[in-house]
């Protein structure tokens, strides 16, 4: 007698079980690709034309003046047999002669474009990588035209990886001196780089005063 | 007799209720002449449903006079005060180096109404250093470890940013704000090292409905042949944010640094941490720098903004195309629609101050 009630109570414990729902995706886009197959990725950076160009050496990366000041290299990604949902994209730029890096890291969706795979998307720099890389006040050359390491790497949500590096070169947009300016190796926050007639030091006068005189330790 | 007595309270009463100049929370007594000197806000009108942000200019030459401090000198700053009405989102002291939009020529006093004007746009001070900040606890008094200072020459430009806030996530109470600012110096003759800041903030950040829980890390390098010491650090975001961490760095590794290395955790976007000398002294090695992580947790909008304010913003601002908007809070300045994740470092000896882009 005893058996039937524990019985129902164990029966109903394994239904609600094995009833539950899985854990919620935080979004509705589809899986890219096969589940069981390695991941791949492949690597872009964008242009003055807001087009994405390869991620190597024969295309030398823009940089670009993001929203909030500096410079920085938008880099985008697309993949396929990972999950779509809250990705994590890491790029990296490595200067090769002092092993120092830049870095931005962020979540992203890997938006389908209906091939199976997905990924970054064109006119929105938020989902791509804006690896700030001037001021440069962290590598030893100038940023334009020298040789740079990018590493790239995106970890869906059950941690399943692609990962890419490839030598680069970075170039200013032409006539774009603050960039260059900024770019360069050595350079001191604040230190003049526009033209007078851009009208960017107004009277203080202490721009290069403010990166020798009360620096210098 | 009870007559004298309440004529005598009623004479006596007035000068008791009236507060004097130094129990108002944003009023600061006034340093001695010679150690330095105090400048302040006027009173700023800070209505209900508003954020003001408005940015004052000072000039160093100008504050040294006014004090009895030469005025062709550079001042060496060593110990920082400042008060201010509550209300404050932020406070920020820069000094003034390339010009674009936000110049003093046009005016000491450059004034900004809900995410308008000049003050609101960070590009327009892209390139100048931090000298001091403050978040809403808005009450400093932060003496530099001996013989840390910060030199400014006297013949530069200063620029108070304050941003008071009286809306949705943010009160200010009474309908006004106000700051005022101790600066205290060092003699030459007792400097032994320079204060170096790291202003760094993430660009292109967005909490959106479908990527709910973002997160995004940064990491700026002091460029230092010599290892350095921290000695003042703090995060900022907006009611989006969950958690604000910093590391020390190696400046070359690109993963996340171990839990030994953290030595800083906010999870109150509105109360954050702001760690100090002595409480934090933490060496970083040559060549290292602070490594930083901002997460996230999306929440729908208040109903007087609702998603349509936030999809209008983006498109306004950002030209985000219909199809790819997504009810979400984009980086900017107003507490209740956009998002921050920025971080304020302090350092010694300097290298260079670093703005981190």
């Amino acid at each position: 007698m005893l058996r039937t009630p524990a019985l129902l109570v164990l029966g109903t414990l394994a239904f609600v079980t094995c009833g539950e729902p899985p854990p919620t995706r935080p979004c509705s886009l589809p899986y890219l690709g096969d589940k069981t197959a390695t991941p791949q990725l492949e690597v872009w950076t964008l242009n003055e034309r807001g087009e994405a160009v390869p991620a190597d050496v024969a295309h030398p990366a823009l940089l670009q003046q993001p929203p909030q000041g500096g410079r920085v290299v938008f880099v985008g990604v697309r993949a396929t047999h990972l999950d779509s949902c809250s990705a994590e994209l890491l790029v990296s730029v490595r200067d090769p002669q002092s092993n120092q890096v830049r870095l931005d890291g962020r979540t992203i969706n890997l938006v389908p474009d209906g091939t199976g795979w997905g990924g970054s998307v064109l006119n929105s720099v938020d989902t791509q990588a804006n690896v700030p890389l001037c001021p440069n006040q962290w590598s030893v050359t100038d940023i334009p035209n020298n040789p740079y390491q990018l590493s790239v790497k995106v970890t869906d949500i059950d941690g399943r990886k692609a990962e890419l590096t490839a030598p680069v070169t970075f170039r200013c947009l032409a006539g774009d001196a603050t960039c260059l300016c900024q770019c360069r190796a050595g350079y001191k926050l604040g230190d003049t780089c526009a033209p007078v007639d851009g009208g960017t030091n107004g009277d203080g006068g202490t721009s290069t005063d403010g990166g020798t005189l009360d620096g210098g330790q | 007799m009870k007559i004298r007595l309440a004529l005598a309270l009623a004479a006596v009463v007035p000068f008791a209720l009236a507060c004097p100049a130094a129990q108002d929370p944003s009023r600061l007594d006034p340093v001695p002449t010679g150690q330095g000197f105090q400048f302040a806000t006027e009173d700023i009108s800070v209505p209900a449903g508003t954020e003001e942000q408005d940015c004052y200019f000072f000039k160093v030459s100008e504050l040294a006079a006014s004090n009895g401090l030469p005025s062709d000198k550079p001042i060496n700053l060593h110990r920082i005060q400042v008060a201010q009405r509550a209300g404050s989102h932020h406070m920020n002291l820069f000094r003034v180096r390339t010009l674009v939009k936000l110049d003093p020529a046009n005016g000491r006093i450059q004034k900004g109404t809900n995410g308008s004007g000049e003050c609101f746009k960070s590009s327009n001070w892209a390139d100048w250093p931090l000298v001091a900040n403050s978040q809403q606890d808005g009450n400093v008094d932060w003496t530099y470890p001996d013989g840390v200072a910060n030199s400014i020459q006297p013949d530069e430009w200063l620029m108070l940013q304050t941003h008071f806030v009286n809306a949705t996530t943010q009160k200010t109470p009474q309908e006004y704000g106000h700051v005022t600012v101790n600066f205290w110096t060092l003699p030459d003759a007792q400097v032994t090292a320079q204060l170096g800041t790291v202003f760094a903030t993430k660009q292109s950040i967005r909490v959106c409905q479908s990527n709910p829980a973002p997160t995004f890390h940064g990491a700026c390098q002091f460029n230092s042949q010599k290892p350095v010491t921290l000695i003042g650090a703090n995060g900022h975001f907006h009611s989006r944010g969950v958690r604000f961490t910093m590391y020390t760095w190696d400046g070359q590794s690109a993963e996340t640094p171990p839990d030994a290395e953290r030595f800083y955790d906010s999870k109150t976007w509105d109360d954050p941490p702001m760690l100090r000398s002595p409480e934090l002294n933490r060496e970083v090695p040559a060549g290292g720098g602070v490594f930083y992580t901002c997460s996230y947790q999306w929440s729908a909008p208040a109903p007087s903004i609702g998603c349509d304010g936030l999809n209008t913003y983006d498109a306004t601002k950002y030209g985000t195309a219909q199809s790819q908007q997504d009810c979400c809070y984009t980086f900017g300045p107003v507490v209740d629609q956009n998002e921050h994740c920025n971080a304020f470092i302090y350092y010694y000896p300097k290298q260079d101050d670093v703005n981190c882009f």
